[in-house]
């Protein structure tokens, strides 16, 4: 017979050990593919994503005034190796006829481009063309408003009702954004891309222009010194680089990134667990086999290769399934982190380092896994194995206790989220005296409480306490690892929700076109608006680390600013601290702060009007205002510096009573389609809260993977342990114990392990909670220490969930021992 | 006390089917002491497992104390078990976790006897065994006639009025084999016990009332009384 043959059929002698084992394997690996291949795919999707969304274009010109003549866009066509199209935007009023469709949700933004079927638009058409005159709308709009090429739109505009036909469905892009359902049009509106010409007839601005987005075919610095000659002459209108903010728009991934690894690692782990435990005891129970092989003249080399080759094999089969299965898997979490991070197409997949990485970890790290069990194989004592009924003695080595404390205190010092890995391990070299304590203090309760079953349970638990406690162990990590991520979720989604209600500068912020001058009165008549106050910002370009970077600059008032908060301080009142301000001194939001890397005191250079200027950090405060990423400086000092004569937006306190909604839509019935935009703290609130929450869920997802191998690993155990006493429950059995006071018996021995790993991983968990606390920041946001009693409950329920429905399988199998074969043994 | 008819008890193997015992009739009076004897493998122990209600037999009738046993249930048989039967293992079969008095007490805590009756019971059985001083120890702190000691004194532990013995003395050497028998001689002369006993030890076997020989699962000799060896 073969050493694979003779393998296949000591993993079968043990069908149910070998399958969960198998199973353990393969959630481990296809864990860790899914991981890899999905951060790796999302990792390399992102970059190209911004760029493909919003760096299309190298320049962008823009004016001081709302709009400029279109001339300016001719003679920057005019620049050898130059791609241009002209841009003007307007809001209107799809003419809609379908009941239960409000006038807010009936919103729509038109884009008119010189050009469509340009590389600066780059719209991928789906269906029909885009050089025929036409509408552009995105295949998710068109999709919604069930509408295809050919078919007309109504639209309202100032001059009346204009109609146009569909001549391009396009695949979805960030310069057509729209709500995916009517629903979400109350807080969005549509988009539709028009022939230039259209819109300018449409809004009686006959040759004017609001932006033009150049692309230089050949080097970007040769045009923005010749577009910078020819724009000049036309005065207040300015060129600005496009430059891609991947600070706010990666912010916090590379954190989800780690998070997600660590996640991954911990499956891969916690199979290893799984796999000496299970080996570990298939050489304990086979030991007569191996003495006996021995004295027919097996080698100890001959015996560990008969072990090895076991390992091989299941790891073989285990980590080729778990590819298949981890392929699946790495779809399903790509598809997640894109919907999460609003990525639409990242191209293939990345497969080969997920691949490599998880089929050497599947193969080697249930090999490393079986080195101290294939070592004890090949020791095993043909003398000690034949003496029977060998009392198996389970002490724990003291360095393991100290180590273990000596890791977990070193997390202390630690500040990084790597620090859950010396915790991880520290917890699981110190749990044996954690268990063994665990289990004095579970038995006089176990015995009072569950009687006979509860008394030997808790005896029984106090049994093999290596295995019993690694088993335990397992799950803890597991509990501990969900107890960090749940409280990081909702602590991170709540301190976010604080700091944007404390920093949005009211209820609402709605921004128009321009804002004329008796706006600011009208919107403060409005039903339901306690107070309204309007306010300037510009995006200015800065330079860090040799890299050009958008920081959007606010124009602040004194004597506004503390009843339209944009920014959190504490110990001053906002308004101080503007009052304080020098003409070209600012305000630093703490993420902008963050991402610049300086200190209070030194200076930023921004682009201005007047070209680069030098600007003092007078001071950081805190704001979530438009992802919180910001610098704020004084009125006059702004309009000096940064031009704009005209206001774009407005800040609403609602009365109290009036719900967000009625407010957007009394104001949409005052304004109607100049509104380019509304905005209020919920929508941050609710789109930080889901990508936070979604995120989570996935390093959830695969922590519960794991916490299910944990529970294979306790169903594993307790199967060993009834094997090995299948004497002694025949004698109890014999003795009168009843199958039920049986059954009894061995789900409370799997809820002892449970419960110990439940709250000892909680403890650990808080812990984690604690030190994290202490240090972690995303986005510039920490958050406060607290333990969330609600979450607590569920993850307690949880781990004893998992603890009962682990042992109900051992515990209906001790019952159905046969008596007569169960004495038999003898 | 006990009758078997015609029982018969057949496994089912990979090989196939497989008879342990044959058609046999045994009678035993209440009070007897039964050595039952025979090559390995002869049916000894599965005839005592029947008996004791473990196992059910493929055909025939067993009635034990009035009770007959193939109209018991699953439950009934335990509860049967536990009541009326008290068993006592060649390996002694102590639970090694558990102290002396706590696995004299095995039964008594299934049934949920009370506390204070429990302890009484147990100190009074271990006073029986002469090992009210160990009460406290493990099973691994005593020797092996002592382990065997403490194994009959939870087979007593219920008042049962039959033990059914698997090779009592098989492990234990002369001196504490002797003790165990005298022990069980004791408990069948002073307390009417019914005794059945396995063992393949002819001094063992000639402490009992009367000898019932199995040779390939067919009762030989002594089923009934006056056929026996003695």
């Amino acid at each position: 017979m073969s050493l694979w043959q003779n393998a296949w059929r000591n993993l079968m002698r043990r069908k149910l050990r070998t399958l969960l084992t198998f199973v353990s394997i393969v959630i481990g690996v296809s864990a860790t593919f899914g991981v890899i291949a999905s951060v790796d795919t999302a990792k390399r999707a992102f970059p190209l994503y911004l760029k493909e969304a919003f760096g299309k274009a190298d320049f962008t010109v823009s004016g001081t005034e709302a709009y400029f003549p279109e001339e300016v866009h001719k003679e920057i066509l005019n620049l050898p190796n130059v791609d241009a199209v002209a841009v003007l935007k307007q809001s209107a009023r799809l003419r809609w006829e379908q009941k239960g469709i409000s006038a807010i949700e009936k919103r729509v933004d038109l884009s008119g481009y010189s050009n469509l079927d340009t590389p600066l638009t780059a719209f991928k058409v789906t269906e029909g063309n885009l050089t025929s005159g036409g509408a552009v709308i995105t295949d998710r709009t068109a999709a919604v408003w069930k509408v295809s090429v050919g078919d007309t739109l109504s639209i309202d505009t100032d001059s009346g009702t204009k109609e146009i036909k569909v001549s391009a469905i396009v695949k979805y892009t960030s310069d057509l954004m729209g709500p995916s359902s009517w629903m979400m049009a109350k807080y969005h509106p549509w988009s539709i891309a028009v022939p230039l010409k259209l819109v300018q007839d449409w809004f009686g601005l006959p040759g004017k222009i609001e932006t033009v987005q150049i692309k230089s075919q050949t080097s970007p610095e040769a045009v923005q010194q010749q577009a910078d000659e020819r724009i000049k002459r036309y005065g207040n209108i300015y060129l600005q680089p496009v430059v891609i903010d991947f600070d706010t728009e990666a912010g916090g991934i590379n954190t989800f990134y780690l998070a997600l690894y660590i996640a991954g690692f911990l499956g891969i782990a916690l199979s290893a667990f799984v796999i000496f435990n299970s080996l570990f005891v298939s050489i304990k129970e086979r030991k007569n086999e191996f003495a006996a092989l021995k004295t027919i003249g097996y080698t100890t080399m001959q015996l560990q290769a008969l072990v090895l080759s076991e390992v091989i094999l299941l790891a073989v089969v285990g980590t080729a399934a778990g590819l298949a299965v981890g392929y699946g898997f790495a779809y399903l979490l790509k598809a997640v982190i894109f919907m999460l991070f609003g990525l639409l197409n990242g191209g293939s997949m990345l497969l080969g380092k997920g691949f490599a990485v998880s089929a050497l970890a599947g193969i080697l790290v249930p090999i490393a896994a079986a080195l101290y069990p294939i070592r004890q194989a090949g020791k095993v004592s043909v003398i000690q194995a034949l003496k029977e009924d060998a009392s198996v003695s389970s002490s724990f080595k003291k360095w393991q206790g100290i180590a273990g404390v000596v890791l977990i205190a070193s997390a202390f010092f630690i500040k990084h989220l790597l620090l859950v890995v010396p915790i991880l391990i520290g917890v699981a070299m110190v749990y044996p005296y954690l268990f063994q304590m665990f289990v004095a203090m579970l038995r006089p309760i176990y015995g009072s409480t569950f009687g006979f079953s509860g008394k030997v349970a808790a005896s029984n638990l106090g049994r093999n306490l290596g295995r019993t406690s690694m088993t335990s162990v397992i799950l803890c990590l597991g509990i501990a690892m969900i107890v960090l991520m749940s409280s990081l979720n909702s602590a991170l989604v709540q301190s976010y929700e604080k700091v944007i209600y404390s920093s949005y500068g009211g209820n609402l912020d709605v921004m128009l076109h321009h804002i004329e001058k008796t706006d600011l009165e009208d919107l403060k008549r409005i039903k339901g608006v306690k107070d309204a106050q309007t306010y300037r910002v510009h995006d200015a370009i800065w330079t860090l680390d040799g890299q050009k970077r958008k920081l959007p600059v606010y124009g602040v008032g004194a004597e506004w600013i503390d009843r339209f908060p944009l920014y959190a301080v504490t110990g001053k009142k906002r308004s101080e601290l503007i009052e304080d301000l020098g003409p070209n001194e600012i305000l630093m939001s703490k993420i902008a702060y963050g991402i610049w890397g300086g200190k209070v005191g030194d200076q930023i250079e921004l682009g201005t009007l007047h070209g680069t200027q030098s600007f003092k950090v007078a001071a950081i405060v805190q704001s979530m205002k438009n992802g919180g990423y910001g610098i704020y400086m004084k009125e006059d000092a702004f309009i000096a510096s940064f031009g704009p004569k005209y206001e774009k937006n407005a800040l609403v306190l609602k009365e109290e009573g009036t719900s967000p909604l009625e407010l957007r839509e009394r104001i949409f019935d005052q304004f109607g389609v100049r509104i380019m935009k509304m905005f209020g703290p919920e929508d941050w609130v609710s789109i930080v809260g889901s990508a936070y929450t979604g995120s989570f869920a996935i390093i959830d997802l695969l922590i519960i993977l794991s916490v299910i191998i944990s529970g294979i690993g306790i169903t594993n155990t307790l199967l060993m342990n009834i094997m090995e006493r299948v004497r002694e429950l025949g004698m109890m059995r014999a003795v009168g114990v009843t199958r039920g006071q049986l059954i009894r018996m061995v789900m409370l021995e799997g809820f002892g392990i449970g419960l110990a790993a439940t709250v000892v991983g909680c403890v650990f968990g808080i812990l984690l909670i604690y030190l994290t606390s202490t240090f972690l920041e995303v986005n510039s946001l920490t958050y406060q220490f607290g333990i969330p009693i609600g979450i607590m409950l569920i993850i307690v329920s949880f781990g004893i969930l998992i603890s009962l429905v682990s042992s109900f399988t051992p515990a209906s199998r001790a019952a159905k021992t046969r008596l007569s074969e169960a004495l038999r043994y003898e | 006390m006990i009758k078997l008819e015609k029982v018969t008890k057949e496994f089912a193997s990979e090989a196939g089917k497989f008879t342990a015992l044959k058609p046999n009739d045994i009678h035993i009076r209440k009070g007897e002491f039964i050595a039952i004897m025979g090559p390995s493998g002869s049916g000894k122990s599965t005839l005592l497992q029947l008996i004791g209600g473990l196992d059910l037999p493929s055909s025939g009738s067993i009635t034990v104390d009035g009770v007959k046993l193939n109209d018991l249930n699953e439950k009934e048989r335990t509860l049967f078990r536990r009541t009326k039967v008290g068993f006592v293992f060649q390996n002694y079969q102590l639970l090694p976790m558990m102290t002396v008095a706590e696995n004299v007490a095995l039964s008594l805590a299934a049934n949920k006897t009370p506390k204070a009756e429990m302890n009484s019971r147990v100190i009074s059985l271990l006073q029986d065994v002469n090992l009210e001083d160990k009460q406290r120890n493990f099973p691994s702190q005593l020797s092996g006639g002592q382990q065997q000691r403490v194994a009959i004194a939870r087979a007593l532990a219920m008042k049962p009025r039959l033990i059914l013995a698997d090779e009592p003395t098989g492990n234990l050497d002369r001196k504490n084999g002797e003790d165990v028998l005298q022990l069980l001689s004791r408990l069948n002369k002073e307390e009417q016990m019914t005794i059945v006993m396995v063992t393949h030890d002819r001094q063992a076997a000639k402490k009992a009332d009367r000898i019932i020989l199995i040779r390939d699962g067919e009762v030989v000799q002594g089923g009934v009384e006056g056929e026996d060896l003695l």
